[in-house]
Order: structure tokens, then C-alpha cells, then sequence
């Protein structure tokens, strides 16, 4: 796509899109949005870039590659499942600490569900558009 | 650098087993520790650890032997690929299998079981560039796999019977459920079970040919510990099921069927390694004999049988690790003379051997004295049956340290280089082996206060046994020992003759690894011609039968609901301008000659749900809709790219057309009736209550939807979370992979 309008907008619209993806990330808890819908926003935004740019370019900008962070996101996820254990807990327990912000195990659960879901989705994305042109 | 952090983490993994046999043995308070984390409370599945005299034995071995193989696969792994990630799979089996004979819980200890399997399966194939170590890997894999199965079936029946999933208390209760019609189901269910991990005739086969792993992986896995935790679960069940005939007969046939052929087996081999495993099985063979038996004595002669095992055959399985270092073969004619340059390897052979054939006064000779105690206390088969396994294991060691070592050169003897300088090839086969000599000598009375007694008390009820003594002056079972030695001896010098004779044999029978190549080959055969009627590589044709079966299931739920559908126009106008333009976008796409207009408004449907979703108040879910339709037009889009027009493709026939439609509609006006009938009933509004009463007190979130996924039914999501990550690898590895095939 060679439209000059289209390819400068969508880098302004991508940063919007992956901060507004964060931000329903962490409203997730008590308001619409969540790690999974944030995840998806994230996805569109890149989406955009590579229609706009390519798939190698959007790559070069995530420095890791898509697989790597949704197995990240799947350590996350194991690591907030057996936090619990340290305390005595069974697995999953949500535990929460909340003295300063509320912070707790759910939200970095939260956050393994958003990274992975990133790294799957946007991995068979980039490997479709690279494969078929 | 790298060089540091290696040897590092490497150290780290040699001390972990060396500190959890410290723990082990500090936390142990006979006869009985218990201790017990919380793991799955709502399910009555906890991660519950006892040490009682039968778990530390294996425990201690397990920690034990692993220090040793530790050191000595650094010394013998040397300049081999991916070392880290071999000591790393060493350690993760380790915990592995101490988990499984510490587990209280039957639950867990079949997790820890098939863990065993699984990092054997790895360890084994750790060698994965040949096609041998690979094949041999998945056939240990499938074997012991498809007992672990079973196991898993008689495990739960078993806790079913018992009402509890705890050992202690399965134990406790086995009178009370010994009539129930599931006993016998179980037993039989724990057996193949046992039997597969433990390689009893008939699949004894899977054990020689997981040699072809590397040495370290063989002495640990394959001799001192994973082979026994079959046994270890005989042991255990031994209270519940001892006293049926079942039990006897079937322990009893098993184990001396697989202890005579296995010694024969191992007399035919001409690769020490193969002969060292087979001999393996024949131990595995006495144990589970003495098992069937089931008395004071047997179980005594068990537990020693177990720790002199443990002690000679590892170390006897890293010499031969020595040997293959050192002369770069295994087979026994082109070795010859060897103790000139294998001075110290020779030492721990014949330590090793004198314990593997009985010779007083090592473990072995204690172990085979109570053996044939158990046995005259028994009856005159059984025996005559250990004789025979017993006279064959002394000629076995025999043949691995005669000629080997002591022969005279001929021109078909390797060259030997020496290798002893590496101090960790040598110092742990002598310390195991030496260790088969200590503990009969000094030991003694430590391991009957610290294994024995305690294990008596919880396998026969018995806490204070008749003491194990080192000699117990002239009766039958010495006399029984002596005329073994001198029958093994005996049986040495016929050896040539004897190996002819048994190759003659074996070919004419089927074996084991051909049995199981057919039954395996017909599996794929199978799965083949399944495929090729399924999979016939037509796109339609797979979309045709996915809508069959769908139309299918809801047929069925149709005729299977009995509730009556009601008709009610109640309401909004909007909804039913939504509708309407739903039905009109439908048609638009069965007719449209343009891709592009059909994916467009096939999109416009999914925006449409999305808005009814948010008519009726549910913005997560609408919110997840809009994005995933999104993200479906996005993909559609970029494969479009690459289709054809729809002009250019030749139509469908009109019979084509017609069965394709009435399954649509067929789907549809299910699906339709369906929901009708559905919300005919006012819908259980109980789960909706608990969630919206519970989700600020107990999550402290509200947003209903989101605290469901990352707290209520975190497990749910974890594992959904999962098959998405997991789903992108098989999809990018399809992608390239049919790349590949095209260009």
C-alpha cells in the first residue's frame, strides 16, 4: 500500500492503539477491557503497521519475535500460578497487596494472558502475510 | 566466560542431589515423617510426602546413586554436545522420581510416574541424530506409556474403593473394600502397570534396548532407580492385595518367567552393555518373585536385593561406560586383557561382580541367602526357580570379568588407551561398588533399625522382624548358595557351547522388539488408511463434513431436548431492524460474485452481534466480538490476496449446491429451534448471583467478566492461554512446511 496518508497515519494510529491497549489492560479488573481484549487491540495496531509498512518491518520494531513473548507470557502465567504455593496457598490462588496500589497475582496473570495472546495471535499473522507475498 | 557460568550451574547440579539426601535423611524420623503442602484442596489432591523405611531406601538411593552419576557423567560427558541440557534432564528426572516414591498420595505419585516416563523418554533419546536412539526412546515411551494408562485406571478405581486418594489411608481401609466386584479389576490394571514399568516378560524388551542412551543415564535409570519403581509400587500395594491368590500367582509366574529368560537372554549377547541390562531384567524378575511371595523373609531378602542392586549394577554399568571409553567398543571378542591398563576399573569390577553372583560377604550374597530362606520357607518350585535365575547371574559374572580383564590378547583385541586419569570416571563405580561390601560388614544393624523395621511395619504390620544376620550358620540356604557358586562355575566352563546353543534358540522364536515393530507398524497402517479417507486434501470437502457433524449433533439435541419452543415478539424495533439486516447481509454473501463485497459483509454480520451484544449489556463480550471480527477480516484479506477471482473458478455442480444448502439450513433451523427452547425455561440465574455477590469480597475486582477469567476460573483460562501459544507453533511450522513443499 503506497499511500503516503495511510503509511504516516498508521504510526500515529498504532502508538495510539498499543497505548489504549494498556490502558484496558490494567482497567481489566474493574471496568471493560482486560488482558485479553488488550491483547487484541495490541494485535490490530501491529496489523495496521504491517499492512502500512511490512511484516519484517513491524519485527524489527518488536526486537523479539512473537513466539518468544507469548512464551514469556506462558512463564508469567506459570509463575503467578505457583506464587501461592509460597504461602501456604493452593495453585492460583489470587493473593493481592494492596498498602500502596492495588496490586495482586491476578493482575501479573493478567499479564502472562495479554503477552501470550500478543505472541500467539500476531505470530500466525506476520508468518501468514510473509508466506503469501 | 561461558566456560564459568557452565561449570557453575553444572556444580549447582552436581550439590542438589547431595543436599536433598542431606534433607532426607535429617528430616526422617523413623519409622514414619509426614509432611504436606496444600496443592488442590477442593479435590482431596495435595501434595503429600511420606518417609517411612520403603521410600528412604529409594529415596537414599535416588540422592545417592544421583551424586555419583552426577560426577560421573561430568567426566564422561566431556566434550559432548548440549551437556548442560543432559545434566539438566539427569537432575529433572531425579526429582522426578523422588517425588514418585515420597508421593502419600496415589494421585501424585502417578504424575511423578509419568514425569519418569517422560524425561526417560528425553534422556534416552538424548542422542536424537541417530534413527536407533530415537525409536528405541519412543518405544520405552509407548511401552511404559501405555502401563502408566492402566496404572492410572486401577489407581482410580482403587481410590474410588477406598473412598481417599492417600496412601496411608487406602492401606488403612484395604479390608474393608477386599470384596468389592472393582478389587480384582485393579489389581489386574496395577500389574500391567507395574509390570510394563519393570519390564516383565513380555515387554521385557524395552529395557535392552533403552541402552542406547548414554552410559551415566543407563546405570542411573535403567539399573538403580526408574526400572524399580514398578517394584516400588508392588512394594507399596503389598498390603492391599498380598493376600490374593492373584497377587502370588501372577507376581510369582512374571517374575521367575522374566528372571530364567532374561538370564538366558543376557548368556546370548555379545555386547557387555546388552548383557548388563538384560541381567537387569532378571533381577527385576527376583524382585518381583520375592514380592509375590510376599512373607517376613521375602520382603526382607527384597529391600536388601534392592540396595545390593542398586550398588553393583550401577557401578558395573559405569566400568563398562570406562570400557567403551577406553576401547571405543562394547563387544566381548574384541575385548581381552585389560587389567594392565584398567587397574582400578578391574578392582570395581570384581567387586561388582562378587556382588551380582553372590559371592559371601557382600550385599548380594545377604540378599540371595534370605532369598532362598524365602524360598524353602515357600515351596520347592519357587526354588528350584531362584537356583536356576541364580546360577545363571553367577556365570553372567563370570563372563564380564574373566575374559574381558583376564584373557590372553589375540589378534581380534582392541587396542586399550588409558583413561584413568579422569578421576571421576573411576571414583564413583569404586564407592558404589565398595558400598555393596560396607553395609553387609559395618551397616548392618543401621539399615534393619533405619529401612527394614520400618518398612516391615508398613508393608505386613510388623515393626519388630526376625534381625537380618550376615551369617546364620551351616543350614539349607547356605548350602543352596554354595552349590549356585559351584553351578555357575560349573555352567562357565560350557560357555562357548552354551552361547552357540542359545543363538540357535532365539532365532527360532519370535521376539520381543518384532512383535511390537508389526503391532506398531499395523497402528500406522491403520491410522494411514483413516487418513486417506478423511483427509483427502480437498478444502470443501473438510468444511462439508465439519457441517455434517454439527448438523448431526443438533439434530440430536432437537430430538434429545423436550422442552417446547415459545414464539414471542417482544421486542425493540431496532432489534428487529438489526435482524433484518442480518438475514439481508446473509443473502448478499451467498450471492455476491465479488470475494471482496462477501468478506466485507460478512464482517458487517459480526458488527451486527456485536451491537446486539451490547443492546443487551454486555460490553466484554461485545468488546472481544468486535476485535476478533477485526481481526478475521484482516486475516481473510491478506489470504484473498492470493485466491483467484471468483469469476475465474468454475461453479459448483447444482447437486453440490443442494446438499450444501439443505445442511445449512438444516444447521440453521436447529440452531434456531434450539434457542428457542432454551429460553423458553427462565434461565439458573444461581452461578450469575454467586459471581456478581463474590467478585469485590473475594477478588476485588469489579468487572464480572474479567474476574472470572484471571481468578474464579483462572485454571480454565491458563490452559485456554496456553492452546493459543501453542496453536501459532503448529500453525507457523504448517506454514513453512507446506512452503517447502510447493517450491
Amino acid at each position: 500500500m503506497n499511500s503516503v496518508i495511510f503509511r504516516t497515519a498508521s504510526h500515529i494510529v498504532t502508538g495510539l492503539m498499543l497505548l489504549f491497549s494498556v490502558y484496558l489492560f490494567f482497567r481489566g479488573h474493574n471496568q471493560p477491557g482486560g488482558g485479553f481484549i488488550g491483547a487484541l487491540i495490541a494485535v490490530i495496531a501491529f496489523g495496521l503497521l504491517m499492512l502500512s509498512e511490512s511484516a519484517e518491518y513491524v519485527r524489527a520494531q518488536l526486537k523479539q519475535t512473537p513466539l518468544f513473548l507469548g512464551l514469556v507470557g506462558i512463564l508469567i502465567l506459570m509463575i503467578s500460578a505457583v506464587i501461592p504455593f509460597f504461602f501456604g496457598e493452593p495453585l492460583l490462588t489470587g493473593l493481592w497487596w494492596k498498602d500502596i496500589l492495588p496490586l495482586g497475582t491476578p493482575l501479573l496473570f493478567d499479564l502472562g494472558v495479554y503477552l501470550a495472546v500478543i505472541g500467539g495471535v500476531l505470530g500466525i499473522l506476520l508468518k501468514v502475510d510473509e508466506e503469501l507475498s | 566466560m561461558a566456560q564459568t557460568r557452565l561449570n557453575l550451574a553444572l556444580g549447582a547440579m552436581v550439590l542438589l542431589p547431595f543436599l536433598l539426601l542431606l534433607w532426607v535423611l535429617f528430616t526422617y524420623q523413623p519409622p514414619l515423617t509426614q509432611l504436606e503442602w496444600a496443592w488442590v484442596p477442593s479435590l482431596d489432591v495435595n501434595l503429600m510426602f511420606r518417609l517411612d523405611g520403603l521410600s528412604v531406601l529409594f529415596a537414599g538411593l535416588i540422592t545417592g546413586v544421583g551424586v555419583l552419576i552426577q560426577l560421573y557423567a561430568l567426566a564422561y560427558m566431556k566434550g559432548k554436545p548440549a551437556r548442560f541440557s543432559f545434566h539438566l534432564l539427569l537432575t529433572l528426572f531425579m526429582l522426578s522420581m523422588l517425588g514418585l516414591v515420597l508421593a502419600d498420595n496415589i494421585l501424585l505419585l502417578f504424575v511423578f510416574w509419568e514425569l519418569t516416563t517422560l524425561t526417560s523418554y528425553l534422556l534416552i533419546g538424548y542422542n536424537h541424530e541417530e534413527l536407533k536412539s530415537r525409536k528405541n526412546a519412543l518405544q520405552a515411551m509407548l511401552v511404559t506409556g501405555i502401563g502408566g494408562l492402566t496404572l492410572l485406571a486401577g489407581l482410580l478405581m482403587l481410590g474410588n474403593m477406598a473412598e481417599s486418594y492417600q496412601l496411608s489411608l487406602i492401606i488403612e481401609r484395604a479390608p474393608e473394600y477386599a470384596n468389592s466386584p472393582w478389587f480384582t479389576a485393579s489389581l489386574i490394571c496395577v500389574l500391567v502397570g507395574a509390570f510394563t514399568k519393570s519390564a516383565q516378560f513380555p515387554v521385557h524388551f524395552w529395557l535392552p534396548g533403552a541402552m542406547a542412551a548414554p552410559t551415566p543415564v543407563s546405570a542411573y535409570l535403567h539399573s538403580a532407580t526408574m526400572v524399580k519403581a514398578g517394584v516400588y509400587l508392588l512394594a507399596r500395594l503389598l498390603p492391599v492385595y498380598g493376600d490374593t491368590a492373584l497377587w502370588s500367582w501372577s507376581l510369582g509366574i512374571a517374575g521367575a518367567t522374566t528372571g530364567l529368560w532374561c538370564g538366558l537372554l543376557a548368556l546370548r549377547q555379545t555386547d557387555l552393555k546388552l548383557m548388563l541390562a538384560f541381567s537387569t531384567n532378571v533381577v527385576l524378575g527376583k524382585l518381583v518373585l520375592l514380592l509375590g511371595i510376599g512373607t517376613e523373609t521375602a520382603v526382607s531378602a527384597a529391600l536388601l536385593l534392592i540396595a545390593a542392586h542398586a550398588f553393583y549394577k550401577a557401578g558395573l554399568f559405569m566400568v563398562i561406560g570406562i570400557v567403551d571409553k577406553a576401547s571405543g567398543t562394547r563387544e566381548y571378542d574384541l575385548l581381552s586383557g585389560m587389567r594392565p591398563v584398567l587397574g582400578i576399573s578391574f578392582v570395581a569390577a570384581v567387586v561388582g561382580s562378587a556382588s551380582k553372583a553372590g559371592f559371601p560377604p557382600t550385599m548380594g550374597f545377604l540378599s540371595k541367602e534370605y532369598m532362598y530362606k524365602a524360598g524353602t520357607y515357600s515351596d520347592l518350585v519357587t526354588t528350584i526357580a531362584m537356583v536356576g535365575i541364580n546360577v545363571l547371574l553367577v556365570t553372567l559374572a563370570l563372563v564380564l570379568v574373566i575374559k574381558p580383564f583376564l584373557g590372553q590378547k589375540d589378534e581380534k583385541s582392541v587396542e586399550i588407551k588409558p583413561v584413568e586419569h579422569y578421576k571421576l570416571l573411576w571414583i564413583p563405580p569404586l564407592i558404589l561398588t565398595f558400598m555393596g561390601l560396607l553395609v553387609p560388614i559395618a551397616l548392618l544393624g543401621l539399615f534393619q533399625s533405619a529401612i527394614i523395621n520400618p518398612a516391615m511395619l508398613v508393608m505386613l504390620g510388623n515393626g519388630a522382624p526376625e534381625a537380618v544376620k550376615l551369617w546364620s550358620g551351616i543350614n539349607l540356604p547356605l548350602i543352596l548358595s554354595l552349590f549356585t557358586l559351584a553351578s555357575g562355575v560349573v555352567l562357565y566352563r560350557f560357555y562357548p557351547a552354551l552361547f552357540r546353543f542359545l543363538v540357535r534358540l532365539t532365532g527360532a522364536l519370535p521376539n520381543g522388539p518384532e512383535l511390537y515393530n508389526r503391532a506398531l507398524n499395523s497402528v500406522i497402517r491403520f491410522s494411514n488408511w483413516q487418513t486417506s479417507v478423511l483427509q483427502h486434501g480437498q478444502l470443501s470437502g473438510y468444511v462439508l463434513q465439519f457441517f455434517v457433524v454439527l448438523a448431526a449433533i443438533l439434530v440430536f439435541g432437537v430430538y434429545a431436548t423436550s422442552a417446547l419452543p415459545v414464539l414471542s415478539f417482544d421486542a425493540e424495533f431496532y432489534e428487529f431492524a438489526i435482524g433484518v439486516l442480518m438475514v439481508c447481509c446473509a443473502a448478499i454473501i451467498i450471492v455476491s460474485p465479488s470475494r471482496l463485497t462477501s468478506i466485507a459483509t460478512l464482517g458487517m454480520i459480526g458488527f451486527l452481534t456485536t451491537l446486539i451484544f451490547m443492546i443487551y449489556s454486555a460490553p466484554d463480550v461485545s468488546k472481544t466480538q468486535l476485535l476478533v471480527e477485526t481481526l478475521s477480516v484482516v486475516f481473510i484479506a491478506i489470504v484473498m490476496r492470493r485466491l483467484p477471482l471468483l469469476t475465474d473458478v468454475p461453479q459448483n455442480s447444482g447437486r453440490r449446491k443442494v446438499v450444501q444448502a439443505s445442511v445449512a439450513a438444516t444447521i440453521g433451523f436447529c440452531m434456531a429451534l434450539l434457542m428457542l427452547m432454551i429460553t423458553s425455561d427462565p434461565l439458573d440465574q444461581s452461578l450469575p448471583q454467586y459471581f456478581s455477590d463474590y467478585s469485590v469480597p473475594f477478588a476485588h475486582g469489579r468487572n464480572v467478566v474479567n474476574v472470572i477469567l484471571v481468578d474464579f476460573r483462572a485454571f480454565d483460562t491458563l490452559g485456554e492461554v496456553v492452546v493459543v501459544v501453542v496453536a501459532a507453533i503448529a500453525a507457523i511450522g504448517v506454514i513453512k512446511r507446506y512452503k517447502k513443499g510447493v517450491s
